[in-house]
């Protein structure tokens, strides 16, 4: 594939990969997605709860009695017209509060939200000061003795795996 | 090490500064791990449900419906006794079992007048509860809730569970399980000295 | 007899791991050479005495020997052969028996294979960690988890057989024997981490002496959680394969952890840094599966899967503290001589992409534990119940994997030390080619949701990059290009991007249709004709099934099932899956009809390419397997410009920016 080191070849290349990704993106961006039935927005808020009976199965997918009553609760509260935070709120008052999968934003739950994003940030600046000190403090310099033991190894490691030769 | 001159000792010792990070971070790991390791330690592996229920010390949800009779019932008519709402199936051995305890205390109160007893079928079929009750006795209305509002109302997920609704329309207990007549006899009287305390001791 | 002959083994297991670290440890302080060759006999009587006990209690099992408790709470006469040999690991107590035999099995291989080097300390302490494993497992089985527990048989008496849910399907059988064989593999390069920090002999020896091992065990846990996943799918019933159920995390988090273990030491290999990472991401994939087990078994953490016994979760949780005590005493005490000779020059670099690698998925396996654990720290907190379900980790973890996906397709082509944006764009042409033109076709297609076409569009990436390795190296190498760890390991890559791209698909484009269906109705959902015809009842063996059988797209007939086991309350539902190239459909029973004739309630999901999720697994597994070959490739330490023996392309010194990376010449400041 020799055309890969012909610089202009790979220029416009990328130029037109470049267009392609942008082309499609404008382009998924601006379809129109399917309107959300209420069948959607039932499974979509049925999603966020858990299933009484079950460990973690949200109600859509769970098939228990709970989980079936559950869903004609929801469904009929969408039909009423009411918000998906109402509906969640209204299940949780009789199921109790751990039936919402999604944990709350505030209070001790919120920590669960906060400390991965914490961890990242963290995580990304140790990276970042320690490659920022690796690159100020100054490399130690190869001795010519030093040089001269690589220099053995790796006509010892080329003579070794071609007998043939240069 | 044989085949692998790898460079074992090619270590560079750089002082004290890299041996104090280390031991700083692993004493900082090492407490994250013990107050981890406590934490679980201290945790209960019971799964039992608490008798709590957002429903205590509330006004009962309505139970409207079809009966197994064919007639119609409606929780509110009952207002001015005690209504022990039971959610039960046939195919359930605690509600099989406390079946007869219910009888019972039906029974009793039905001469004094001052509670009664009704079902809610939980996930079954009415006519396998019909047989049920034909075979098994009990003389007291059984709702079919088809489509589960009343489970859902109550915020019942497994059965057994029954709830107590004072004579003035709010639930008092919830009893999760098989119940006995006495334990149903024990909650009429803690709480029918117009004692305030919703927070059930059961 | 069978409970006495159980007990028997243990014993000598026991007894035998006992001695066997008193004697290693006296031949270790007090330096005697002779008490160190004994680490060999007594490995063999620790698997000698496993063997005994697991044989004791299959045959319990099979000859439904009721006297013992184990099979007395679990066998039954009605379970068909395999399911009820498969009973073992069914329980607590018998995997705890399984576990036992593997890790004495692990222990003989190791003793074995380094038999000629017993009195070097490193082996020695190796062994003896291993022994000490061994020792805490088969005294369990003597303390809270004993399987040969005796009772007293009524007349006639028939077990209950194991959990329905277990009985289903003959994946049941490899389940979790793949898993143990995964768990308990990591234990054999632990111990030799904790020998190296031990010994202060921390160079790279022992790393390049357990590769295989770890390789191994990486690749059977992988494909335990397939398989587990396929189970959940196929058995559980809910249409998913992935609940983010806390014993699924168990597993997942020493998986996260082993990989980013399996890639970092190549960093280590070839240029004796991040080493503290290597040790350690290792012991935390030992603790991981200690802390999993404890998850799983002590009930703490509410599951689908759980077994659950108050005494035993003390016992794991201890254990787990100690491991945790004693790694991180170790590396805070060899801090120091833990300093790598060499540094990062560039984050533009192929160990530059693995520390960001091990950066992510120690975020990712931190997000899943965090998760797991929350909702028991904040209940310790102030008592609340609080429930962290798959919404929170789909959040958190699609982001992640998006990254890695990325980070997949780049770092292969990424040569060591340093590289310039030119060879970058060489290589990377073709890979960025097809993952523009994956994004685009998936766009044109009407694909909607960013999470899913971007999946698609880095999976296109990504495969494009490990398939032009792969096409490179059989190009220079003939079939050799396909075996070693750089060839087999782009296998696998190739592998998690099929799964990459089948997650993405049927986690974002499944549809849901729940419908009643008279008999004989037919109803089109999602392009296939449901029709529903009748319902039976079966008399099995084991149950009692009712099946509803359905007719999709007028051809076969599948049976969704509803089955009542004897002693078993509950009705088990069994799903039925038509599965395809492009989708599954897959139906469930909502409601079983209330009278005969009656309309049944079907519950029909249609999932896009869940085959290929298994499919991508079959390729991680098969990548795996060619990994391990003796690839012909330099070794570790020799230098990146060694020519790779039997290479048929150009010369190596002749600059070939097409070649294998591995055999990069335009590598910066590579003396010459």
């Amino acid at each position: 594939m020799s055309v890969l080191q012909r610089p202009a070849f790979r220029r416009w290349s990328w130029f037109a990969i470049a267009a392609l990704v942008l082309v499609s993106l404008v382009r998924a961006g601006t379809t129109e997605g399917s309107p959300r039935t209420d069948e959607d927005r039932v499974l979509a808020i049925a999603s966020t709860l858990k299933c009484p009976t079950c460990r973690s199965q949200s109600v859509a997918d769970s098939d228990s009695a709970a989980a079936r009553a559950i869903r004609v609760d929801i469904a009929r509260r969408v039909a009423d017209g009411q918000s998906a935070d109402e509906i969640r709120a209204a299940i949780a008052a009789t199921y109790g509060d751990d039936v919402q999968l999604v944990p709350g934003r505030s209070g001790w739950a919120g920590l669960v939200w906060v400390l991965p994003v914490a961890g990242l940030v963290a995580a990304l600046a140790a990276v970042a000061a320690v490659l920022a000190r690796w690159r100020r403090t100054p490399r130690t310099r190869a001795s010519d003795e030093d040089k001269a033991l690589v220099e053995a190894a790796l006509a010892r490691a080329h003579r070794r795996e071609r007998p043939e030769g240069p | 090490m044989t085949h692998s001159e790898a460079p074992d000792d090619l270590v560079l010792d750089d002082g004290p500064g890299r041996g104090r990070t280390a031991l700083v971070a692993a004493v900082v790991v090492g407490l994250l791990a013990v107050a981890f390791v406590v934490v679980l330690a201290t945790r209960d592996p019971s799964t039992e449900r608490s008798t709590q229920s957002p429903l205590l010390g509330r006004v009962a949800p309505t139970i409207v419906g079809p009966t197994l009779d064919g007639g119609e019932y409606a929780l509110s008519d009952h207002r001015g006794r005690w209504v022990v709402v039971n959610f039960f199936a046939t195919w359930c051995t605690p509600c099989i079992v406390e079946h007869p305890e219910l009888m019972d205390f039906q029974e009793r109160h039905a001469e004094l007048g001052d509670a009664t007893v009704v079902s809610v079928l939980f996930d079954d079929r009415p006519d396998t509860a019909q047989a049920f009750f034909e075979r098994e006795g009990g003389d007291w209305p059984v709702v079919i809730d088809d489509d589960g509002a009343a489970s859902v109302a109550y915020g019942v997920a497994r059965v057994p569970e029954s709830f107590v609704v004072a004579p003035d329309g709010t639930v008092v207990q919830r009893l999760v399980g098989g119940i006995t007549a006495e334990q149903l006899d024990g909650v009429l009287a803690a709480f029918g000295a117009g004692s305030e305390t919703a927070d059930g001791g059961a | 007899m069978n409970a006495a002959l159980g007990t028997g083994g243990v014993v000598i297991g026991a007894a035998g791991s006992l001695l066997g670290v008193v004697t290693l440890g006296l031949g270790l302080r007090r330096k005697r050479p002779v008490l160190l060759q004994t680490g060999w006999s007594y490995s063999l009587l620790v698997l000698v005495g496993a063997i005994v006990a697991v044989v004791a209690m299959e045959r319990a099992l099979i000859t439904r020997d009721f006297s013992v408790q184990f099979v007395h709470d679990n066998g039954s006469s009605r379970t068909p052969a395999l399911f009820n040999v498969a009973t073992l690991w069914s329980a607590l107590e018998g995997s705890i028996l399984l576990w036992a035999l593997i890790l004495a099995g692990f222990t003989v291989h190791v003793a074995r294979r380094f038999r000629r080097r017993l009195d070097d300390p490193l082996v020695g302490w190796a062994l003896l960690t291993m022994l000490v494993v061994c020792a805490f497992f088969f005294l369990m089985m003597l303390g809270p988890a004993n399987p040969f527990v005796t009772v007293e048989v009524p007349a006639g008496y028939d077990g209950p057989g194991p959990n329905p849910l277990l009985q289903d399907h003959i994946l049941m059988a490899f389940h979790p024997p793949m898993l143990y064989l995964g768990y308990v593999g990591f234990t054999v390069p632990f111990a030799f981490a904790i020998a190296a920090l031990v010994t202060g002999r921390l160079g790279e020896g022992w790393l390049v002496e357990t590769r295989r091992a770890t390789l191994m065990a990486w690749g059977f846990l992988t494909a335990g959680i397939v398989l587990g996943a396929w189970w959940s799918y196929e058995v559980l019933g809910w249409g998913g394969y992935w609940g983010w159920d806390p014993v699924e995390n168990a597993s997942l988090l020493p998986w996260l952890t082993g990989t980013a273990y399996l890639h970092s030491v190549m960093v280590q290999e070839r240029r004796g840094m991040l080493r503290v990472w290597n040790l350690s991401l290792l012991c935390a994939t030992f603790s991981l599966t200690i802390l999993g087990t404890f998850l799983t078994r002590s009930g703490v953490a509410e599951s689908v899967h759980a077994f659950s016994d108050g005494d035993i979760g003390i016992w794991l949780l201890g254990f787990f503290a100690l491991i945790v005590a004693v790694t991180l005493g170790l590396i805070g005490w060899r801090g120091d001589r833990l300093r790598a000779p060499g540094r990062i020059d560039s984050p533009l670099s192929r160990e530059g992409a693995f520390l960001a690698n091990n950066v992510l998925f120690a975020g990712f396996a931190f997000v899943v534990l965090l998760g797991t654990v929350f909702p028991l720290v904040v209940e310790a907190i102030d008592g609340s119940a609080l429930t962290v379900g798959p919404p929170y980790f789909d959040r958190m973890t699609i982001p992640l994997g998006l990254v890695i996906l990325f980070l997949m397709a780049v770092a292969p082509v990424l040569p060591w030390r340093t590289t310039n944006l030119e060879t970058l764009s060489q290589r990377l042409l073709w890979p960025a080619w097809i993952g523009a033109i994956t994004l685009f076709l998936t766009v044109a297609f009407g694909a909607r949701g960013w999470a899913p076409i971007v999946t698609f569009a880095l999976g296109g990436f990504a495969g494009g990059a490990a398939l032009r390795q792969v096409v490179l190296a059989t190009r220079r190498q003939g079939w050799r290009g396909l075996v070693g760890r750089t060839n087999g390991g782009m296998v696998v890559h190739l592998g998690v991007v099929v799964v990459a791209v089948a997650i993405a698909a049927s986690g974002s484009y499944a549809t849901h249709s729940e419908a009643r269906y008279e008999p004989g109705q037919t109803r089109v959902v999602g392009g296939h004709e449901i029709t529903y015809l009748e319902t039976v009842e079966v008399q099995e063996r084991n149950r009692t099934a009712t099946k509803v059988r359905v007719q999709v797209d007028g051809g076969k007939v599948y049976e969704p099932t509803l089955s009542r086991y004897p002693g078993f309350g509950q009705l088990i539902g069994t799903p039925s899956v038509k599965t395809g190239l492009r989708e599954d459909v897959y139906l469930r029973i909502t409601r079983l009809p209330e009278t005969d004739g009656g309309p049944v309630t079907l519950d029909v999901i249609i999932e896009p390419m869940a085959l290929w999720l298994w499919v991508g697994g079959g390729l991680m597994a098969v990548g795996t397997v060619l990994a391990a070959f003796p690839g012909r490739r330099r070794r570790p330490e020799m230098p990146v410009s060694a020519p790779v023996p039997g290479a048929v392309g150009p010369p190596a010194d002749e600059p070939d920016p097409d070649a294998d990376p591995d055999a990069d010449l335009t590598t910066v400041g590579a003396p010459r």
